[in-house]
């Protein structure tokens, strides 16, 4: 480590040391990687695997009863998350406390304590992190990072503050990465295109190291995922973990799913050419129909609610289908070519105990808390251990609490982002913060309310049970009282409480966690209208349409922004990001010119529809909402971009679908057709 | 991500800002609007040990209207091309390919001549002022000179400046008020430099008529044959044939860089047709 | 050596004493206290650090605060009795134009640029002018929305300060055919350099470049320098050797890139083989300030010429880089440069075969232009004397 007074300085240091290191080879493809000739990252292992998985559910039975059978090759680019705002950390000891104080731009502040503790040595209870703004997450912030290891340790050794802040430099090369994933799928399916069986083999490039605590699950999810929204009887799934010489792969928004959404979209486009049907209505027959619900599927996915077949009509319909399909037999003036793509997805949000104890993590989520207290005043304040950087939960769950309390929104507080005030949690990831704190919040509130309600009662002598909560206020049959008497009453007045009043007071601590947590399965459909240049292999999206169903919308504003945000991003996933690597191992991306994101002219006007489906296991019927923007845009976009390019033969399978990508694929189409 | 510590001067004329860089001895480097030099000063892939910053030379910033020219101070920013109210085709063009550089706030402090000096094959500038056949005046304590862009720039981040000398002014013949041109830049997103860039006049009262294409590896492409047989027929050449002319004298590009520059030659043809 | 300026911020003027590497935007995080400016990318793309200089947007993070003794700043803590910001401002709020918040002040600042410029403007324009602030978590709809609503909801009379004008590059008189004259500044007469761009498939990392030149020397002659590596050492550009002992070579080479600089330092082994006059040298080494490394090597190969007095020179370049300078995705604008390189080095080599180097004097003094100073119009001269600071003249600015 170089430790300056600023930055400047440090990077001084830095320029003076240089490292002499002999050189081995780089392992660089994963695919590659498996191979037995293949470098070796760690020798010891005797190979590069760091994880395989397989599944085999009656594959042969039903594979073997196919008409049609399609195989294709996926590839997605390593992709970095890129928040506006990098990591960041800085670590003093305070003396006074006799706690080492962590600041750090992360999602999982009480998950950093446990790791700090873990790795430095020290008790749990001598360590504070404090995440007080936070300029976006996406997964990258949901691990304990290394820096906050160094920077906490170098902060107790000399006693005074240290701090470190990521530049985009440092977060393009040696930041922790996402997506790298390869497919090869084979589809087996009837003459109608009704899928029977599937068989895949994924390779994900996990980097050099794993991460702490989400050792390793992106492959065996994958593997899981693959299946999505739709239904068939034979699956066999190999999972392939790959070590190789680049930084590690962290769950970014969506995780698997935005690679298993694309390869199992294209898949479905494929068999839908193969048996020459429209690709929308194939989908609508291989969906999970509505009467099957809850299903649990050839995974042993449980999915809770909804109606799939309709979300996919409604976007067949508010995308206009049949006017696309129309303007195609037209063609376009300007020579371009027309595309419409759909892309269903299932998104399980808030998986909990179940799910991550069986994936082997060492760091299981279970009960969350949330602690609410009626204030000296008459206000509330929230106190959860989720992190909110952007998500607007000081928003929503103000909402939830308001809805159960009836205290006004302006004077509730939610306090978030400390280890010191808020009860401990996983903290903010896998779209969980919105069911679990939400539900934790809402039960915690019940609970307070039926306090405040004891006391409302006494001082409106009626029965507790004819008390109503109201805004800012409590009704009864012969008055009210308002919310801010009550906490006077118990706060500056004990005298005038009830004899059998609760003596925990105005202070509650509630946890919760869903029936059944295998998650709450949020869903929907994207669909995309795009214009493919044929002679420069530009894409541009004409149309974008979303239906999404997270149950019941705690506030469409919140839910939108999440959404349309998840999308931009997943619109970078099929068009722009690439991390590049030369076969050095060395990263061709190390500045905003190279790695490209979407900027404001890159996405197009999103139009989203809601659909409502509660959740039968969780509270209020809510579903999480965070990763599924992020999931369908890959397959919604590339989907449109083949269907574009069916009249030349040309298919692209490799993302993001860059001019040079979707050239070489009608190049490479012509080529073929030349030949025959 | 932060500047090596250097020297920092900022003169008041350019002899005393060449006599600085000549001390200098080859360590020293011009500042104009940073836009580029900031970003490799960050990253520390340039580290000078003197910056010599001429945004304090007022000169440098006057644009002079003669009859047949437009004289431009090196330190012109890029939004005042483009919010140059001038209906001519020159003003239209100079204007389009100043607007099309990047983003607002950095066309508010970029300027031309710190685009020329960097020789970057990708920026408009490079390209626009090889179409306009433009002349580069520069000036140290030692000479002045005048150089035509095709001798000035000699490569990509390289041109015929001596270390000590400066880029005072860019002439610009004018065009006539017939002449057409296009201008066409392939990018993958707004504001990007264009990965490929064509760029056309055709000044039939001046018999001029050149089509360019930039952004290549190096110096921009003149491709003469090809701005024959426009001028001379009125049509716009097939793809393959531009594909050609490019290739006749730059081999060796694979075919997707190929076909974009030949894409961009075309449609800046197409437009200069329209 | 630092620097005092006197700048305003925010309407107070501030006297400091900078250093010259500070960049606008620590020196108002760090020396001022205004956190409000980001940033996001330290080299001019996202738009995070942008504030008002001199009331136009620019980039805090690529300005640096020594060049700007004498301007004005606006930070986004120094909107607060702005009319127009506050409308902004209230339509980020209630359009949700912001989530994480990070880019909200860049993104705030442009807004604000955008509606005092165009007095309307479609949802293409607010986005294409929206593409200098990059935003993660919106997706730009709520940004755009925010926008779109102070255009309408705002009479431009009261917002725009400085409106574009609208440009209509119609050509409305029909095309007339003409033979063009041949152009006065062609490219096609000195050699250009070609290079094979690298393709996202076949990434290999390695620059290759060949090149090859005929000396009028016979084989024996032309391999005795190819002995000298001292010799042959001077005749590529940059390189300097420090140490050679037998096949063991030392040095350095120093390259120019534009404003980029790198000094190699390394050393190399050369394999010879005199009977089939070949030889290989092949080395590394690194350059320290800016991180790199490099390895490579240089093969050169002898033929015998037609007349036998002539000797075919065939000269291969290969290298590879690591580090900073290496990690970009324009690999075609580095190839063009070593093919230069190369061809200098071949070249140069050439003329020292021939002895004609000597005469040349100093290799590196550039060519003069072909133009005479003496055609420069009289008014031209007058002009650059004004600009180069020499003479004065009174004719107006426009
Ligand atoms: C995000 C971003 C996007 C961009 N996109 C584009 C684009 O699309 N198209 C495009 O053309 N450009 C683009 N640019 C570059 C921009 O146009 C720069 O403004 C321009 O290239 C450099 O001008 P400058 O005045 O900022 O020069 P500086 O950065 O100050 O200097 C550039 C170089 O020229 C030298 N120099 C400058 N002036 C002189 C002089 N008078 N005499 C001698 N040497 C001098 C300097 O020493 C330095 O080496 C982009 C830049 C950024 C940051
Ligand atoms: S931080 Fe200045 S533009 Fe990104
Ligand atoms: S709101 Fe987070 S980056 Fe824009």
């Amino acid at each position: 480590m170089c430790v300056a007074p600023t930055r400047a300085e440090a990077e001084d240091l830095v320029q003076r040391i240089s490292l002499d290191v002999d050189e081995l080879p780089a392992v660089i493809d994963a695919v590659k990687a498996r191979n037995s000739d293949s470098a070796l990252l760690h020798e010891e292992w005797g190979d590069n695997i760091f994880l395989p998985t397989s599944i085999d559910i009656n594959f042969d039975e039903f594979a073997k009863k196919a008409d049609v059978v399609v195989k294709r090759e996926y590839k997605l680019a390593r992709q970095c998350m890129m928040p506006m705002e990098g990591k960041g950390v800085l670590a003093y000891w305070d003396e006074r406390d006799e706690q080492l104080v962590v600041y750090a731009s992360t999602q999982v502040p009480h998950m950093i304590r446990t790791g700090l503790s873990l790795a430095l040595g020290i008790d749990q209870s001598s360590i504070r992190v404090v995440a007080p703004d936070v300029g976006g997450g996406f997964g990258y912030k949901c691990v304990l990072q290394p820096e906050e290891v160094a920077v906490a340790w170098l902060a107790m050794k000399r006693r005074h503050p240290v701090r470190w802040v990521e530049d985009r430099r440092e977060h393009l090369v040696s930041g922790a990465n996402a997506r790298e994933h390869h497919y090869v799928v084979t589809a087996y399916a009837d003459k109608q295109g009704k899928l029977l069986a599937l068989d895949a083999e994924i390779t994900v490039d996990v980097g050099a190291y794993a991460v702490w605590p989400w050792v390793c699950f992106e492959g065996p999810q994958a593997g899981g995922n693959l299946p999505g929204a739709y239904i068939f009887s034979g699956y066999r799934c190999q999972t392939y973990s790959m070590a190789t010489n680049k930084p590690p792969l962290v769950p970014y928004r969506g995780v698997s799913r935005p690679g298993v959404c694309f390869a199992i979209e294209m898949t479905v486009d494929a068999v839908a050419r193969a048996v020459g049907r429209e690709p929308a209505e194939v989908r609508l027959e291989n969906l999970v129909p509505a009467a099957s619900m809850p299903y649990t599927n050839i995974t042993n996915k449980h999915y809770d609610s909804g109606d799939y077949p309709s979300s996919l009509r409604s976007a067949m319909e508010k995308i206009n289908l049949d006017g696309v399909r129309a303007r195609q037999k037209q063609g376009e003036k300007d020579g371009r070519l027309i595309g419409v793509g759909f892309a269903p997805y299932t998104e399980q949000t808030a998986h909990g105990t179940k799910v991550f104890a069986a994936w082997g993590i060492p760091l299981v989520p279970g009960f969350e808390q949330a602690s609410v207290r009626l204030t000296p005043g008459g206000g509330l304040e929230i106190r959860v251990g989720v992190q909110s950087h952007g998500q607007g939960m000081e928003t929503t769950l103000a909402q939830i609490a308001n809805q159960i309390l009836g205290i006004d929104v302006s004077k509730i507080r939610v306090v978030h982002g400390d280890t010191k005030f808020t009860p401990y949690s996983t903290g903010t990831y896998a779209s969980r913060s919105i069911v679990m704190a939400g539900g934790a919040v809402s039960k915690t509130c019940v609970l307070l309310g039926e306090r405040m309600k004891r006391i409302g009662a006494h001082l409106m002598q009626c029965k507790t049970e004819q008390v109503r909560l109201e805004t800012d206020k409590m009704v009864g049959p012969n008055g009210q009282v308002s919310v801010r008497e009550i906490a006077d009453v118990w706060y500056l007045h004990p005298e005038q409480l009830p004899d059998d009043v609760d003596p925990g007071g105005l202070e509650a601590t509630g946890g919760y966690k869903p029936k059944v947590d295998t998650g709450a399965f949020t869903f929907g459909t994207h669909a995309a209208v795009v214009a493919v240049d044929p002679e420069l292999g530009t894409v541009e999206i004409l149309d974008y349409v979303i239906i999404e169903d997270c149950g019941a919308l705690v506030n469409p504003m919140v839910v939108e922004g999440q959404t349309y945000g998840g999308a931009a991003q997943g619109i970078g996933t099929a068009l722009y990001e690439e991390m590049p690597y030369d076969h050095a191992g060395q990263p061709l991306a190390s500045n905003l010119a190279d790695y490209l994101i979407p900027g404001a002219a890159e996405v197009p006007p999103l139009r989203i529809f809601h659909t409502q489906t509660p959740s039968p296991f969780t509270e209020h019927g809510i579903k999480g909402v965070g990763e599924g923007g992020a999931i369908a845009p890959s397959g919604a976009i590339v989907s449109a971009i083949n269907d574009a390019l069916r009249p030349l033969g040309a298919e692209v399978n490799s993302i993001p679908a860059t001019p040079r990508r979707v050239l070489s694929a009608i190049e490479a189409a012509k080529a073929r057709s030349a030949q025959q | 991500m932060k500047a090596h510590s250097f020297t920092y001067e900022r003169p008041s004329n350019v002899l005393e800002a060449s006599r600085l860089l000549a001390e200098a001895s080859g360590e020293g480097r011009v500042l104009a609007g940073g836009q580029t030099l900031g970003p490799m000063l960050n990253m520390r892939l340039a580290m000078p040990k003197l910056i010599v910053d001429i945004g304090g030379i007022h000169e440098l910033k006057t644009v002079e209207h003669f009859v047949d020219r437009i004289v431009v101070g090196a330190c012109v920013n890029h939004a005042v091309f483009e919010d140059w109210i001038d209906p001519t085709p020159l003003g239209q063009l100079l204007s389009r390919a100043g607007g099309s550089i990047a983003y607002r706030a950095i066309r508010n402090r970029g300027t031309i001549g710190g685009s020329l000096c960097h020789a970057d094959p990708n920026a408009d500038w490079v390209t626009t002022m090889s179409l306009l056949e433009a002349t580069l005046l520069t000036a140290s304590t030692k000479a002045r000179r005048q150089l035509p862009m095709s001798e000035f720039m000699l490569g990509t981040y390289s041109t015929a400046l001596n270390p000590d000398e400066l880029l005072v002014a860019i002439d610009i013949p004018k065009i006539s008020s017939e002449a057409r041109w296009g201008y066409y830049r392939i990018c993958r997103k707004v504001g990007e430099f264009p990965e490929a860039l064509g760029a056309v006049i055709f000044d039939q009262p001046r018999k001029v008529g050149r089509v360019i294409a930039g952004g290549m590896n190096g110096r921009p492409l003149s491709l003469p044959t090809v701005a024959e047989f426009v001028a001379a027929t009125g049509k716009t050449p097939e793809l393959p044939e531009v594909e050609k002319a490019i290739q006749e004298s730059e081999p060796g590009f694979d075919s997707v860089d190929l076909r974009h520059h030949a894409v961009a030659v075309r449609r800046a043809i197409l437009m200069a047709l329209a | 050596m630092n620097k005092n300026i006197s700048i305003i911020i925010n309407g107070k003027s501030v006297e400091a004493l900078v250093e010259p590497r500070t960049s606008l935007a620590d020196f108002l995080r760090d020396k001022q206290r205004l956190t409000g400016t980001k940033l996001a990318c330290e080299h001019g793309v996202c738009g995070a650090c942008t504030v008002l200089i001199n009331g136009a947007p620019g980039r805090a993070c690529i300005t640096f605060a020594a060049t700007l003794d004498g301007a004005k700043i606006q930070t986004i803590e120094g909107f607060e009795n702005d009319d127009v910001m506050e409308v902004v401002r209230n339509a980020f709020h209630t359009k949700h134009g912001l989530q994480c918040g990070f880019c909200t002040a860049g993104m705030l600042i442009t807004a604000r640029d955008i509606v005092t410029r165009f007095p309307n403007a479609d949802e293409q324009t607010i986005r294409t002018e929206l593409s200098g602030n990059l935003c993660r978590c919106t997706g730009y709809m709520g940004i755009v929305k925010a926008v779109q609503k102070v255009l309408e909801e705002m009479p431009a009379k009261e917002r725009v300060r400085n409106p574009v004008i609208p440009k209509n590059p119609t050509q409305t008189f029909p095309f007339k055919t003409f033979q063009p004259k041949s152009s006065t500044q062609t490219n096609t007469s000195s050699k250009r350099m070609t290079a094979k761009r690298v393709s996202e498939k076949d990434v290999d990392g390695w620059i290759r470049l060949t090149d090859r030149f005929i000396v009028a020397r016979n084989r024996d002659e032309t391999w005795r320098l190819f002995s000298d590596f001292a010799r042959m050492a001077s005749c590529m550009p940059g390189a300097s050797l420090t140490k050679a002992d037998g096949d063991q070579l030392e040095g350095q080479v120093r390259i120019a890139f534009g404003p980029i600089r790198a000094s190699f330092k390394g050393n190399a082994t050369v394999q010879r083989d005199d009977k089939n006059y070949e030889g290989v040298i092949a080395g590394g080494g690194n350059d320290s300030s800016s991180g790199s490394r490099a390895k490579g090597q240089v093969t050169y190969q002898l033929l015998g010429g037609n007349s036998g007095e002539n000797t075919i020179v065939n000269l291969t370049l290969e290298f590879q880089l690591q580090g900073a300078l290496a990690q970009f995705s324009r690999v075609g604008l580095i190839q063009e440069f070593s093919a230069r390189l190369i061809s200098s080095f071949a070249k140069n080599l050439s003329d020292e075969i021939e002895g004609r180097r000597k005469e040349n004097g100093d290799k590196t003094e550039l060519r003069v232009s072909g133009l005479v100073w003496s055609v420069l119009a009289a008014r031209l001269k007058a002009l650059w004397l004004k600009i180069s600071g020499i003479g004065s003249s009174n004719r107006s600015r426009s």
